[in-house]
Order: structure tokens, then sequence, then C-alpha cells
């Protein structure tokens, strides 16, 4: 009978520490799901579909960096317009000036010019850079880009 | 035989059952327990929210831990509690991140939510609610009348409080919370207020018996306002528009007491420029179930998505479509009073499409006469054109 209760004993020991435990862990797991917080996950499947719409646009973004802010928008201009060419979507860049005259033309502008000529640079400094746009004629003969589709609806835009 | 005795002459099978007992038993308590415990951790549906009575006036952070999750808020003014919700989702597009690299990289979802937990206004950075239970929140935001106005007040003083009690990692939210301070309430908002004169003489005679007596299904008036910018920006010049919506609804009450803006994946409503609105003549349907359910499938239209596929979901998932494809779905939902395929679906299962004009924001937009715009855009032409930004209709 003694060793009866001793067994007895010690099932229900166990069992109360396997239960204890059951709780502790399920508590530390139910505690671990709801306050982990998940970091949010990358660009959605329909976010990437709009990288991709732009993504001559972005392959300016993706070039490597020059030596000189000149290089580095000569650049980002020329794999945009390779990006085009190789993927035969609409081009961006639609003329653009052999490197040596590119580069000849662009040390020619002042230096805050030069700086915003590199996609990257300007994307973070759009307000410094506003004042620093060259006149038409000066980039005309460096690089073309497509410009305003005048043939889109641009109706009314009021509502029916 | 006493007790302990007879407890000791108990047969195997019996002592076991009660070791079993005993175990399932605490097992149930501490489940029961740990049920509560993780309830008390913070407020993530409407059930667990504290009420007014039990927060001091003034801001409470009910979970303000985590930024890069998001955050809970309660606000009292005299009595009146609003909570604020914010949620981070995924990573805008390249494209629109390097737009606006003041604002946050992430697509992001806000919402305020009076004393009875009825969201007021929600703002949508993607596709779906990032927390899955708003959805069915949102969709009891028009069960009862609630004091919009007032709540709005309320609001707008816990969106320019809220900052100065959050760490800089909350950067993010803030910047969500400092463009509502700048959003006049629905009643406040001339182009919203002009709705409600005009639209209030074209309800049809049943809905004005019914005036003030909204049941889920009754009478509805839904408008939408467009916003755009140009997207895209390279140089000095920029490919491309992006589109964002605001919805209301006034549950026939003479009130919107509903605003949820659609971002579409990169900047808000309320921080460009206002273009245009729409209705479909006075934008009044019978019958609209207000659900705010997100379509699960990609096509966001007549695809056998059952209770989804009622109105107003503006949600849309997606292929290859752009914040254009989104926006106009969202129009023709408002206009339409349901999710359905737009008139250019010719084969009812081919999802959402519709063609319509639009305009050019900035140089890769090809024609927008007509644009086409679809949810999947096999289905319509590739969707020649959809970086336009859509007129109104």
């Amino acid at each position: 009978m003694g060793l009866m209760n001793r067994k007895l004993v010690v099932a229900a020991s166990v069992v109360v520490v396997v239960a204890a435990a059951a709780v502790v862990f399920a508590s530390v797991g139910r505690r671990g799901h709801e306050r982990s917080h998940p970091a949010p996950s990358g660009t959605s499947d329909h976010g990437s579909g709009i990288d991709r719409s732009m993504a001559a646009y972005l392959a300016m973004y993706q070039a490597p960096p020059g030596s000189t802010p000149c290089e580095s928008a000569y650049n980002a201009l020329k794999a945009s317009q390779d990006y085009a060419t190789q993927h035969q979507v609409a081009a961006v860049v639609l003329r653009l000036a052999p490197r040596d005259e590119f580069l000849q033309r662009c040390a020619a502008q002042p230096p805050l010019t030069q700086q915003c000529l590199v996609p990257v640079y300007l994307t973070q400094h759009r307000a410094e850079c506003a004042p620093a746009k060259p006149a038409p004629e000066v980039l005309s003969p460096m690089f073309e880009l497509k410009q305003r589709d005048e043939s889109g609806g641009g109706g009314p835009d009021e509502p029916r | 035989m006493n007790p302990l005795a007879e407890e000791l002459h108990m047969g195997k099978g019996r002592r076991f059952q009660m070791l079993f007992g005993l175990g399932a038993g605490l097992l149930v308590a501490g489940c029961a327990v740990t049920s509560l415990v993780g309830c008390s951790n913070g407020p993530t549906s409407g059930s667990t929210r504290p009420s007014a009575s039990e927060l001091k006036e003034g801001l409470t952070l009910l979970d303000a831990k985590d930024a890069k999750w998001g955050l809970n808020a309660a606000y009292v003014k005299d009595g009146r509690v609003v909570y604020i919700e914010s949620r981070v989702g995924g990573l805008k597009p390249e494209v629109y991140r390097n737009d606006s690299p003041e604002e946050p990289q992430n697509e992001m979802d806000l919402r305020f939510v009076d004393k009875d937990n009825h969201t007021f206004f929600a703002q949508r950075g993607g596709d779906s609610w990032v927390d899955p239970t708003w959805g069915p929140e949102i969709s009891k935001a028009l069960t009862a009348i609630p004091e919009t106005e007032a709540d709005w007040a309320v609001a707008h003083e816990a969106a320019a409080a809220l900052p100065k009690a959050l760490d800089a990692s909350f950067k993010d939210h803030n910047f969500h919370l400092g463009v509502f301070t700048t959003m006049p309430s629905p009643a406040n908002d001339p182009v919203a207020k002009a709705r409600l004169t005009e639209g209030a003489k074209m309800a049809p005679p049943e809905a004005l018996a019914a005036y003030g007596t909204y049941s889920n299904g009754g009478y509805n008036e839904l408008y939408y306002g467009k916003y755009s910018k140009a997207t895209g920006c390279f140089f000095w010049v920029c490919g491309g528009s992006h589109t964002a919506i605001g919805m209301y609804a006034n549950p026939n009450i003479g009130a919107w007491v509903t605003e949820i803006n659609s971002c579409n994946h990169g900047t808000c409503p309320g921080a460009m420029g206002y273009d245009c609105y729409g209705w479909n003549g006075g934008g009044w349907f019978y019958g609209v179930s207000l659900t705010g359910a997100s379509p699960t499938g990609t096509d966001g239209a007549n695809d056998g998505q059952g209770g989804c596929q009622t109105a107003y979901a503006w949600n849309t998932g997606g292929n290859n479509h752009l914040c254009n494809d989104d926006a106009v779905y969202e129009m023709w939902q408002v206009d339409h009073g349901n999710t359905g395929a737009g008139p250019s679906n010719s084969a009812g299962a081919a999802g959402f499409t519709y063609n319509t004009n639009g305009s050019c924001r900035g140089s890769l937009c090809a024609s927008g006469s007509p644009a086409h715009y679809a949810c999947s855009c096999q289905q319509n032409s590739g969707c020649s054109g959809d970086w336009n930004t859509p007129n109104c209709f």
C-alpha cells in the first residue's frame, strides 16, 4: 500500500509538472505569437508589378556610380538606354551623346548642376536641385528624354 | 472506512481517471489564464479596447513598443474617447520610394475608431488591410449612427498630441498622423459638403421617407474623391501618374460617417492634390451592404468569392496592374455600389476591366484616349495607357 501511495504521488507530481509545463509553453508561445509583431514583408507582387512597368526608369538608380558626378550621370542614362533596348520596353532615354562628349559638356556645368544630374542625388535633393536645372539647349546635346505624351486624354477632369 | 483509506482503496482505473482529470483541469484553467493574459497585452480588436471611464483624460499609449509593427493608442477629451491604430505593411514599390523619400518607405494603414468601436476614418496603404481583423470591424462602421463630427475633433487633437509622446522610431506613423491633422472632416470639406447638399436633392422618395432610419441593407449614399500626382520622376521630368482615392459613405442620415482612403501603394489622398469627384447620379443605392471585405482573388471581380463580392470592398489584389488600375476599380465600385466586373468585361470571368479617358502627369503614359484599366491587365490590352490618371466618371 505504501508503494502504491508513492507511485500515486509520483504520478500526480508528473501530471502536475506536465500540465504546468504545457500551460507555460502555451502561454509563452501565445504571447510570442502575439507580441512578435512580425517585420513587414518585402514589396507585394502588385508593388513589384509597378516597378516592372517602370524598369527602364529604375535602371538609372541601379547603375554603377562613376568617379565623378558626370560619370555617374552618364552611367545612369546609359543603363536606362541599354535596359530599354535589351528588354524592348518603352525607352526613357531617347538619345544619349557619346561618353566623351557627354562628360565634356557635363563638366562645363556648375558643380551643383553636375551633382543634380545624378538621379540618386536628385531624388534626395529635389528642392536644392530645382534652381539648378539647366536650360533645354544645354541638356539637348547631351541627352534627350521621352517627353510628355500629349495624346493623353486630358479632357475635362470632372464627373459626369 | 475513512476517506483517506477509501481513496487508497480506489481502483487503478479510477486513480488514472482522477489524475487525467486533474491534469486536464490544470490545462483548462491554465489556458483560461493564458487567454486572459493574452487579451490584456493590448487592444487588437473592438472587444478589448478600454472604455473612456478606464482611461485618463488625454493620451494613453496602449501599445507603442514596436514602430515596425504599429501602435495602438487612445485619446480622451471631456469623456469622449477615440482610438488611434496604425500598422506597417510591406515596402512600397521602388518607384514610389524614389519619388517621395520624405514619406514612409512602407505601405501603412491608419484608422480612428469611436467609443462604440466604429471606424470613422481608415486609410489603407496597399491592397488589403495589414491587420485582417480591421476589415470585419470596418464593415460594422455603419451599423449605428456615430457622432462623427465630435469624434473627428478629438481625432485631430489626438493626431497632434501623439507624435509628441512617441520616440523617433515612430516617425513614419507620425508622418501620416501629421497629414491627418491637415485633413478636414467630411463636414468641413467643401467638396464633401456640397455633395451632401446636392445628393439630398437627388435622393429617391423612398430614401427620403426612410431618412435617419438606417438599417444595414437600406439606403446608402456613396461618393469618391480622386487625387493624383506625377510619379516616376527623374531629372526634371516625371514618367507617369499616381492616383489615390478617398471614399465616403452616408447611411441616409445626412452625414458622411465613414471615410476610407486608399493610397494604392504610394502617396495617400491627404498628401497630394485633389482632382475631381464621382458618383452615380447622386450616389444613392438600396440594399448595398457595406462590408469592407477583401476579395481574395487576384482579379477582384465576379470570380466566385462569395461574401466578398459585396459592395464597397475597396480592395484589389493583383497581378500586373498599377495604382491607377486600383483607383479605377475603387471608383467603379463607388459608382456602381458593387464589386462586379466593369461594363467592358465581356467574358464575365475575366475580372474587372474598364476603359476610360485619362490624363498624364508625366511623360510615359502612352495614349489615354481611352486608357485601358484592369485588375489583371492581360484581360485588357495589357492595360495600355494605365499610367494616365483616370478622369472621374
